[in-house]
Order: C-alpha cells, then sequence, then structure tokens
C-alpha cells in the first residue's frame, strides 16, 4: 500500500472535523474523494500532508509511519499535495514555480527531465513560462499547480478540487490531463464534487460525509450515481 | 556637478544595500529587523580589528573575508536568539520591534565596552584618484559605485535561480503553498536573515572605509534604510534599490544646493509629497 490511514481523528480548536476515517492508496492506483462541501475532505488531505496535527489514528506511506512528521519530512518521501484554489506564487513566473515544484532533494537534480514531461502534459504551460503566476487565468492556475505538484517527482499526488470553479469544456480538457498523470506512475488522490468526472478517474472512490467515510464505491456499477447526485447534491444532473 | 553625482552615486550604493537586506526580511518574515544598523556595526568592527594591526593584523582582506564569515553567523544567531521564538505570535511585528531594538543596544554597548569610543577606520582597497569624464574622485568612491549594483546582481541572481532564494519569495508569497513543497520555513527564516547580514557587513566595510568606525555608526545609515524600504515601496526589492539611489541622489543635490542643515527636511518633503501620490511606495503593491 503507499498510503494507509487509519482511525485519523483531527481538527481545528476545540472543533473535531474528523471522527476516524480509514482509508488505502495502492501503488499506482487512483483514487476519488467526494461529498458534500465542508465535510471535511481537505482536513483529511491537510492531515495527511502534517498541516493539520493528527489527534488520534495512524498515517502510513510506503510502510512508514509518518503520523505527526512535519510537512517537509512528508514531502521528502514523495507524497506531494496541490492545495484547494491554490494562488500559487503570484510574483514568480510560471518557470520559477514550476523549478520551486522541485525543492525536495531527489526532484532537483531531475529538474531539466521532469520540466519537459510537465510541459508535455501541459502544453499551455510553456507557452505561459515567464508569465507571472497571478496572471494566469483559472484553468492555467490550476495546470501551473498540479505541474508545479509533478515537479516533486511525486509518488503519490494529492490533488484537492482541481477543477474548482472552471467551465465544462476547461474541466474535460484537466480531466484528460489528470489522466496523462495518473500514467506516469504516481499513485493520485483526487478530490472533485464531479462525480462522473471522478469515476472516468478513478476505478474506486469514498465518500466523505460529516468526517467520516459514509461509503466506500468499489466497482462503479456496484451503485447507481443519480442516487449519490439527489442525495448529496439535491441535483440529478 | 559630477561630484554630486559621485557623492549621491556612493550613498545610493550603501544605502542599496543596507535597505535590500532589511527588506528581504520584511519581504520573507513581515518584520523589521531595528538591530540591522548594528549588525552592520559589528561587521565593520571585525573588518577592522582581524586586519588591523592594533587588532589581529592580518591585513584587509582576512578582515574582509573574516567579516563575511562572520556576518553570515550573526545573522543566524540574531534569528535564533531574537526572532524565532515569536514566530507564529499574534503580535510579532511588535515584539520583534522590541527584541530586535534591544539587541541593536547590546551591540553597540558591547562594541563600546570591547573597542572604546575612540575613531577607527578601514584601510582603503584601491588608493589614489581617478578621473572619469572630467570628474576626479577618490578611486575608494569608485570602487562601491561599481561594487553595490554587482552584489545587488548577484542577489537578484541568488532570488531568481537558486533553491534557497526562490524559497525565500516563495514563502514570502505563499506560506502554505511553500511548505506543500516541502521549504522548511524556519530554514528559510534562517537563510533569509544571514544574507541580509552579510549584506549589512559589507556596507558596514565600505562605510568604514570612507568614513569612521564607532558603535553608533550603524545608526543614522539604519534610519535611511528604513526611508528607502518603505519608499520604495514595502517589499519590493527593484523598488527598494531604485529609491535607494534616489534618495542618495536627492540628498547629495540638496547639501550641495541647499546646504546639510536642511537636507532632511527636503528629503522629507520630497518623500511625504511622493508618498502621497503613491501611498505604496515607487514600486509598492496596493496590500
Ligand atoms: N483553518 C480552519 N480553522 C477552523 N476551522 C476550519 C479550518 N479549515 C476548515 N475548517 C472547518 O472544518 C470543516 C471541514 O472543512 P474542509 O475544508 O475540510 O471541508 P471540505 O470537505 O474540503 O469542503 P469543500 O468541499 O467546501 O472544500 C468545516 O466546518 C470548516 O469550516
Ligand atoms: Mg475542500
Amino acid at each position: 500500500m503507499r498510503l494507509e490511514v487509519e482511525d485519523l481523528h483531527s481538527g481545528y480548536g476545540r472543533i473535531e472535523v474528523l471522527h476516524g476515517i480509514s482509508m488505502a492508496v495502492g501503488a499506482g492506483e487512483s483514487v476519488g474523494l467526494f461529498g458534500p462541501n465542508g465535510h471535511g475532505k481537505s482536513t483529511l488531505l491537510r492531515t495527511i500532508s502534517g498541516l493539520v496535527p493528527v489527534r488520534e489514528g495512524r498515517v502510513r506511506f510506503e510502510g512508514d509511519d509518518i503520523t505527526g512528521a512535519s510537512t517537509d519530512a512528508i514531502v521528502g518521501k514523495g507524497l506531494i499535495q496541490v492545495a484547494q484554489a491554490s494562488t500559487l506564487f503570484p510574483r514568480m513566473t510560471v518557470l520559477e514555480a514550476l523549478t520551486l515544484g522541485a525543492y525536495r532533494n531527489a526532484a532537483w537534480s531531475h529538474r531539466r527531465e521532469t520540466l519537459d514531461k510537465v510541459f508535455a502534459i501541459f502544453p499551455r504551460l510553456a507557452e505561459r513560462r515567464s508569465q507571472h503566476c497571478k496572471t494566469l487565468s483559472g484553468g492555467e492556475r490550476q495546470m501551473a499547480a498540479i505541474g508545479v505538484g509533478l515537479m516533486a517527482m511525486p509518488r503519490l499526488l494529492i490533488l484537492d478540487e482541481p477543477t474548482l470553479g472552471l467551465a465544462p469544456k476547461i474541466r474535460q480538457e484537466l480531466a484528460h490531463q489528470i489522466g496523462l498523470v495518473a500514467e506516469t506512475g504516481a499513485s493520485l488522490v483526487v478530490v472533485d464534487q464531479d462525480v462522473d468526472l471522478l469515476l472516468g478517474l478513478c476505478p474506486r472512490l469514498y465518500l466523505i460525509e460529516k468526517g467520516r467515510v459514509a461509503l466506500e464505491i468499489k466497482d462503479r456499477s456496484q451503485l447507481n450515481h443519480q442516487d449519490i447526485l439527489q442525495r448529496y447534491f439535491g441535483s440529478a444532473a | 556637478m559630477g561630484a554630486v553625482i559621485v557623492a549621491g552615486l556612493v550613498s545610493g550604493s550603501i544605502y542599496a544595500l543596507i535597505a535590500s537586506g532589511l527588506s528581504l526580511v520584511w519581504g520573507a518574515l513581515g518584520v523589521f529587523n531595528f538591530a540591522h544598523g548594528a549588525l552592520l556595526m559589528v561587521g565593520a568592527f571585525v573588518a577592522w580589528w582581524v586586519s588591523d594591526p592594533a587588532g589581529l593584523g592580518l591585513g584587509l582582506f582576512a578582515g574582509i573575508l573574516a567579516c563575511m564569515i562572520f556576518m553570515v553567523a550573526a545573522g543566524a544567531v540574531l534569528y535564533v536568539l531574537l526572532v524565532r521564538p515569536w514566530i507564529g505570535t499574534p503580535a510579532v511585528e511588535l515584539t520583534v520591534i522590541m527584541t530586535t531594538v534591544a539587541g541593536a543596544m547590546f551591540l553597540e554597548n558591547l562594541a563600546l565596552l570591547i573597542f572604546g569610543a575612540r575613531l577607527k577606520a578601514l584601510d582603503q582597497v584601491v588608493t589614489g584618484t581617478v578621473k572619469i569624464a572630467g570628474t576626479a574622485m577618490q578611486a575608494q568612491n569608485l570602487l562601491v559605485i561599481i561594487l553595490a549594483p554587482v552584489l545587488l546582481g548577484a542577489l537578484a541572481l541568488f532570488l531568481k535561480l537558486s533553491k534557497h532564494g526562490l524559497a525565500i519569495r516563495a514563502i514570502a508569497q505563499n506560506d502554505e503553498a511553500a511548505r506543500l513543497l516541502g521549504i522548511r520555513v524556519e530554514v528559510t527564516y534562517l537563510v533569509t536573515f544571514a544574507v541580509s547580514a552579510l549584506l549589512a557587513g559589507v556596507a558596514g566595510v565600505m562605510i568604514g572605509g570612507l568614513f569612521n568606525i564607532t558603535p553608533s555608526m550603524g545608526n543614522e545609515p539604519l534610519l535611511r534604510a528604513f526611508l528607502v524600504v518603505v519608499f520604495g515601496g514595502l517589499g519590493s526589492l527593484p523598488g527598494t534599490i531604485i529609491a535607494a539611489y534616489l534618495i542618495g541622489l536627492i540628498e547629495a543635490a540638496s547639501s550641495y544646493y541647499i546646504g546639510i542643515y536642511w537636507t532632511p527636511v527636503a528629503l522629507f518633503t520630497v518623500l511625504i509629497v511622493i508618498l502621497l501620490v503613491r501611498p505604496n511606495g515607487l514600486l509598492g503593491r496596493s496590500a
């Protein structure tokens, strides 16, 4: 298993947000997370990356216990996260931000080759390389954010709502590109509101509700996803 | 006219070195280091003590080298003792004003205790005068004028190309995204302080070679550097550098044409007027 989360509890101040989450991601596997707003998806991912302290439970990455480890130690092992709605580094050029993506020691010396791979997946970033991040369009910024994550040569890449606020056309484009990322061999964890999009990318999904795993979907034929849409998003789209 | 420009460029160069260190720390940590002037003084004393026959007598180059090494360590120690304990506390900006003012006073008194109040001066790296475009100037002045842009260029390259330089800028712009790339914020803050102190030390050596070395020699330059950083636009390094040269030149022109007593008044008037028009400074970002 690349990532194993066991009975994880965490939260902010006096409020506990996660009440015992268990999940696992295999080597090269893509796993999707979805669920209503404010029910703890980002908190789960931030806790895994060491940005929010673990209160109870375990996190293991490639067999190593990383519970309570610092974010830089976790990143050092190749567990990379692209945060939700990241504005990246507003006054850096795309190329500078990408270069910095290779900050972790294992990635730094390979940054030229990795950059070529990133540009192959996101040709638009090559065109925009000398533009400041703050002047990128929403879609381009997401591509840049994912590109920066790829520059770290992830063993596991976490994408927290990569298509947030984007128009359908650009969502399709991004979904296709995330598919290409999955082919690089990195395991993926993707959060999205769009269950169809997730099903296209990930064979396995977790529904996160009220800080718990409400449902694990191992096989897309196992359920009628219209049901889920209706139950959790109040739409039958 | 030529002499005014030379004087303006020399002060501008020195202000630029001092202020860019201050600006770097402000940009990355959001605090002002009030011990920056004292660091400059410490650098000058270290260079003097290592080089001068009254100290170790190892010669000027050994003195400058020792100063640079010492300053990197001094910047790191200053960060660990006076800044790090308060990182992440709600009033960190204010607390760090207190701790660094205290640090500055301590260093000043320590220098007075060790070296006494007698004026000291560093040897000049180059001696004699040179004449450029009809203007005669001390070779040392010319050296300062040439060296400052070289050092500032090196700083710009460090910030644009090196891993640690990019990390300093990243933390200033998006702390969490920086952490998620594995950047160790604490280490990067330390590097920022070390680089900033190094620049202060170089400025100290320049001042020590042109003027005198005294325990209070850093106070005036620190005040100017604050003006420069605010005037240039908080957190903008290019703004800081442009502002440094502008202020150097305005000062030199005003001391020449208006007189030395009215220069501060003239300078502040110009700055206040410009800040009325551009409240965020020359190249400052709106908040
Ligand atoms: N920094 C914080 N401090 C305090 N509470 C927080 C913080 N971040 C999130 N929360 C709270 O934790 C709960 C879970 O938020 P979280 O961001 O994990 O949800 P989410 O499932 O990612 O939602 P969304 O789909 O809107 O991104 C919410 O009630 C939120 O208000
Ligand atoms: Mg979220």
